[in-house]
């Protein structure tokens, strides 16, 4: 049975949740440097969200970074396994594996929150084997004052290294103290008291603790309590994080009091109930909405320009992200002036979403005007992006984009500093060498098949960054380099998103002029429907039968007002330009 | 017996080794060459307080295998430190300046290279200078160099001496707002403003050893205070309030433009928690960064006509001017008159910082607007009140930003300010000495444990900087406790 679970959580984070892995990659800018271990370990928990961060850089591959989150949840089932044979020696190996994974279930619910860290996986790991080896130590062993100094200790040192989670150990002895006191057997008596009130001792110095970190730690005491790293956004306690650590106390509990329940009947009844409860909870853990948006923003990382079109045809964009991600993707495929209207538009904003103190939407948007040759734009809304990650950390993939953004603009000694700091990481050191030797010559960079075309394309009039009038820079872009494709498309589209066709003439006229035969699948559209509004007949060569048969169809479709008719030609401009009108 | 002998030689042997390879490796003997070093940060020719921690560099780029250096003072003393970048013992350091006042210490640098070859440079200087910096340190906001968004931002304080920071405000202690300037009563650790921005923001005024939180607005414009500076008696504060927008640039040659909508300037009386106001600084156009000068008798400040904006904005032109203020009554004076005509100089002037003295304001000269730290060509001016001839000091701008200066507590000359000089984002802390002579020496980058490693690992500018004569002691739960009230 482990090694299903285990095969079936790699292939969880492998594949349907890879995106998942890559979100927490990317909200971190971990380096090998030993400032940045100190200015971590400088605070409690900060250790654990050292670690945590160490392995969260491997979700870079999500082959390797799902065989890690595979390899810390075993060991937290092996932990929560072993806790259990502590807290009740008769009971079965088969019987605590099972149970077991009643808590790893909820943790693996739990990590459906895309903003719980890997440190707080590391922590509750760290603080289960602990107490798994205080009580292996000291339970029964009689030696009180060494099992009350050590847990004093451990207690301190645990709530240093883990966190808050660290409160698991004394409650857990508690729990021992109490489930043993259950079964009295003389031998262990005297032991089993002790643990209660060693337990008790060690909540108070927890406390104790807890109270005078809090008198030099820059955060408030409700931070302190819900563990600083533990969440991208420690400002409230997560009733996720609540109960699972209640159900850790609680599991000992369940165990002693299904301990005498057949095997035959225990086991199977524990597996389905447990696959039930997952199974009824899943969708609310991982919110299929918020997933949407983290496949998408995984995809536009990537640059899966194919991806993004095939997630689209069966998953329908209608936010303003996963709308500018697939016309980002259409536009870079060189599809987007003859399939926009295949997908659900909104407006103008679908091709560059307006600015929000957002990390994935400003990423995204960043992305778009990055591809567009907006160099300085897409600076800024990485660097928006960036700042906008709630527990203050930078971003590999924004240093990369900035360091490329820089370099680009000729800033060398700003690409550098980037540059710099990710070759203190390991999976861009290599990117970032090649790329310090790159700035070295800029002459290389004119040579570059990205960087210098980006650069002969960037716009030189000084002028403002405007969201209403964004086809004025795509037309820019266009005459600047007629070759961008993307502006060319994104200048075409973007009056036919605002349903203004007298603009969209005039911007095919420009168009025109350096691309005479360029007529789109969308411009014939426009054009056929431009000349049945005006009774005009349709211009010679200009609109394909198809299209002319198409518009056709649809008038009488729309003549009739019959919505089913009319939605058989929701795909097409003429519908996106009379029905929302 | 001798078993146990041997494994203690061993010990000793092994401890000589590590002594030996953790000690001073120093070049053989050989000709300097007539090249000098280059280092970072530039520190050759500079002007020191002798009070300054140790002027720590590193040599080219961090490729050198070991770097020797020996100093040596004019007036005695010698001390030398190898490692992989020059790193000075701090109390041989402090020994050493403080017995070369008005003389000049001599660098001598060796580098060995990843084959062993060693290479002796050129000597060269720093002076050492005879006026002192008595500020207990500098204090600053540590904020991303960004647009719209920053992620955690703090008033930080730093030792001069040393390279002790410590936090005086940081926003995780206030429940995640913005923590922005710091105005100080001339250094003064006792009597300061800092604002907070957010759900529960105000500012925080400490005069003394009373805490207290403001909330008010102006009644004109609404706004939030927003620069602000205090009157030498220390009754009141000048603000002025903002209302500040953000434009961003396509082209790759500016990013921002921050500009006002609209600002006024009104004074607060710090005992009766009351705004002194004036129409003439409340005018509808736009009134910024007010300063006193040093006697309290004149609040400078900077004024422009409004104009088209966002569309006008290379005709936004800031003036320096200046309105007489009666601290016995409380009261602005009812003329304004123009120091520094934008109309004239074709320049926009900004964030003017009399001297202590009374010699000299220093201002910042931009093109246009109003944020010279978002302007590649903000540089400093300097007016010399008796001649009233102003000039640019050349002696310590660069070809980025150069902006938010500032005199140090003593009155003596010392002054810093902010310069993104090194990588035209980042902005960072440069100290300089304005002699008696009206010119300033080449300034310096505030010196760091391992400044190369620093500055390139620092994700944040250093922003509007100041002198704190003594270290600020401040509770942040207080000031969360306050805010929440």
């Amino acid at each position: 049975m482990t090694v299903v679970v285990a095969a079936l959580s790699y292939w969880f984070w492998a594949f349907p949740f890879r995106s998942a892995l890559g979100y927490r990659e990317e909200m971190q800018l971990f380096q090998t440097a030993a400032t940045y271990f100190a200015a971590l370990a400088a605070r409690p928990g900060g250790i654990s969200t050292y670690l945590g961060e160490f392995l969260t850089q491997f979700f870079n591959n999500y082959c390797i970074g799902a065989a890690v989150m595979t390899m810390l949840m075993m060991l937290f089932a092996a932990g929560c396994f072993l806790m259990l044979r502590k807290m009740r020696r008769d009971a079965g190996v088969i019987q605590c594996w099972t149970l077991a994974f009643i808590p790893l279930t909820a943790l693996w619910l739990f990590m459906g929150n895309q903003n719980i860290t890997v440190a707080f996986i590391v922590a509750l790991t760290i603080t289960l084997w602990t107490s798994v080896l205080y009580l292996r130590c000291f339970d029964g062993s009689g030696r009180r004052v060494a099992a009350t100094l050590m847990a004093l200790l451990l207690v301190a040192l645990l709530y240093y290294v883990a966190g808050p989670v660290a409160i698991l150990l004394p409650v857990l002895i508690i729990a021992r103290g109490i489930l043993a006191a259950e079964k009295p057997v003389p031998q262990e008596r005297r032991g089993v008291s002790s643990l209660v009130w060693i337990g008790c001792g060690a909540v108070v110095w927890l406390a104790a603790n807890v109270a005078v970190w809090s008198l030099w730690l820059p955060y408030p005491l409700s931070y302190q309590l819900i563990g600083i790293g533990y969440v991208l956004n420690p400002d409230k306690l997560l009733l996720g994080q609540v109960l699972l650590e209640v159900l850790l106390v609680a599991i000992p509990f369940l165990l002693c009091l299904l301990v005498k329940v057949p095997r035959k009947v225990l086991i199977p009844a524990l597996v389905v109930a447990d696959v039930a409860v997952a199974a009824f909870l899943f969708p609310k853990a991982y919110d299929p909405a918020t997933y949407r948006l983290i496949d998408y923003d995984y995809m536009v990382r990537a640059n899966d320009w194919d991806a993004i079109i095939e997630y689209s045809d069966r998953h329908a964009p209608d936010l303003p992200l996963t709308v500018s991600a697939t016309n980002l993707a259409l536009g870079m495929t060189g599809q987007l002036d003859a399939r926009a209207f295949d997908y659900f538009q909104h407006g103008a904003e679908g091709l560059v979403p307006p600015f929000l103190k957002e990390t994935l939407s400003s990423w995204t948007t960043g992305e778009i005007l990055f591809q567009l040759g907006l160099v300085n734009s897409a600076q800024r809304f990485y660097f928006e992006g960036m700042e906008a990650i709630p527990n203050y950390n930078k971003s590999v993939r924004a240093v990369k984009r900035l360091a490329e953004t820089a370099m680009i603009r000729g800033d060398y000694k700003l690409a550098e500093k980037y540059l710099k700091l990710l070759e203190n990481t390991l999976f861009y050191k290599k990117w970032a060498m090649r790329n310090l030797q790159l700035i070295k010559s800029p002459e290389g960079i004119d040579a570059h098949p990205l960087y210098g075309a980006m650069r002969r394309g960037m716009i030189d009039e000084t002028y403002m960054f405007s969201e209403g009038e964004l086809d004025k820079t795509f037309g820019q872009l266009f005459l600047k380099n007629p070759g961008n494709t993307l502006a060319r498309q994104y200048l075409v589209v973007y009056p036919l998103l605002q349903r203004d066709l007298n603009r969209f003439s005039q911007y095919m006229g420009v168009v025109a002029e350096k691309y005479p035969q360029y007529n789109p699948l969308l411009a014939q559209q426009a054009l056929a429907f431009m000349s049945m509004k005006s009774g005009q007949p349709m211009p010679q060569g200009m609109v394909s039968p198809a299209v002319e048969q198409s518009l056709r169809a649809f008038a009488q479709a729309w003549t009739t007002k019959n919505p089913d008719l009319i939605a058989a030609h929701r795909n097409t401009l003429f519908h996106y330009l009379l029905s929302e009108q | 017996m001798i078993k146990t002998m041997i494994k203690k030689n061993h010990i000793y042997l092994l401890l000589v080794a590590v002594l030996t390879a953790c000690g001073m490796e120093r070049p053989p003997m050989m000709e300097p060459s007539s090249d000098i070093p280059d280092i970072f940060p530039d520190y050759v020719g500079v002007t020191i307080p002798a009070q300054i921690a140790p002027m720590n560099f590193n040599v080219g780029d961090d490729d050198a295998d070991c770097v020797y250096v020996k100093v040596t003072g004019g007036k005695g003393g010698e001390i030398e430190t190898s490692g992989k970048w020059a790193d000075f013992d701090e109390e041989q350091w402090h020994q050493l300046t403080a017995r070369n006042v008005g003389a000049d210490l001599t660098f001598e640098v060796s580098v060995k290279d990843r084959e062993g070859q060693w290479r002796r440079y050129a000597p060269f200087a720093m002076h050492v200078s005879d006026i002192p910096l008595e500020d207990y340190g500098v204090v600053y906001r540590k904020i991303a160099p960004g647009y719209q968004t920053f992620s955690k931002t703090g008033i930080y304080q730093r030792e001069l001496a040393s390279f002790e920071e410590s936090a005086v405000l940081e926003e995780t202690a206030v429940g995640g707002q913005c923590v922005n300037c710091h105005y100080s009563k001339r250094g003064s650790a006792d009597r300061f403003t800092i604002h907070v921005r957010g759900k529960n923001g105000g500012t925080i005024v400490k005069n003394g050893a009373d805490l207290s939180s403001l909330h008010s607005k102006s009644a004109k414009t609404n706004c939030n205070p927003t620069y602000g500076y205090w009157h030498p008696e220390g009754k009141y504060v000048a603000f002025s309030f903002n209302k500040i927008v953000q434009n961003f640039y396509l082209d790759n040659e500016h990013n921002i433009e921050p500009w006002d909508v609209y600002s006024d300037i009104a004074v607060l009386d710090i005992n009766s928690n009351q705004f002194i106001t004036s129409p003439l600084l409340e005018t509808g156009n736009c009134e910024t960064t007010p300063a006193f000068s040093p006697d309290g008798k004149t609040l400078y400040f900077c004024y422009a006509d409004s104009v088209d904006m966002p569309g006008e904005y290379d005709r936004l032109r800031y003036s320096l001017c200046s309105i007489a203020f009666d601290a016995a009554k409380g009261a602005l004076g009812d003329s304004i008159r123009v120091v520094v005509p934008a109309d004239t100089t074709g320049v926009s002037v900004s964030l003017p910082r009399p001297s202590y003295d009374g010699r000299y304001v220093m201002y910042n000269v931009t093109e246009y607007g109003t944020s010279p730290i978002h302007h590649a060509d903000a540089d400093l001016w300097i007016l010399d009140l008796a001649s009233g001839t102003a000039r640019a000091l050349d002696e310590v701008n660069s070809d980025s930003s150069d902006a938010y200066h500032n005199w140090s507590s003593g009155g003596q000359g010392w002054f810093l300010f902010n310069s993104k000089r090194i990588d035209g984002m980042y902005a960072n802390i440069y100290l300089s000495l304005m002699g008696k002579d009206g010119k300033a020496t080449k300034p310096f980058l505030m010196p760091q444990k391992n400044p190369l490693k620093y500055y390139t690992e620092a994700l944040h500018s250093f922003n509007a900087p100041n002198f704190t004569a003594d270290k600020i002691e401040l509770d942040p739960s207080g000031v969360g406790s306050l805010l929440a009230e």
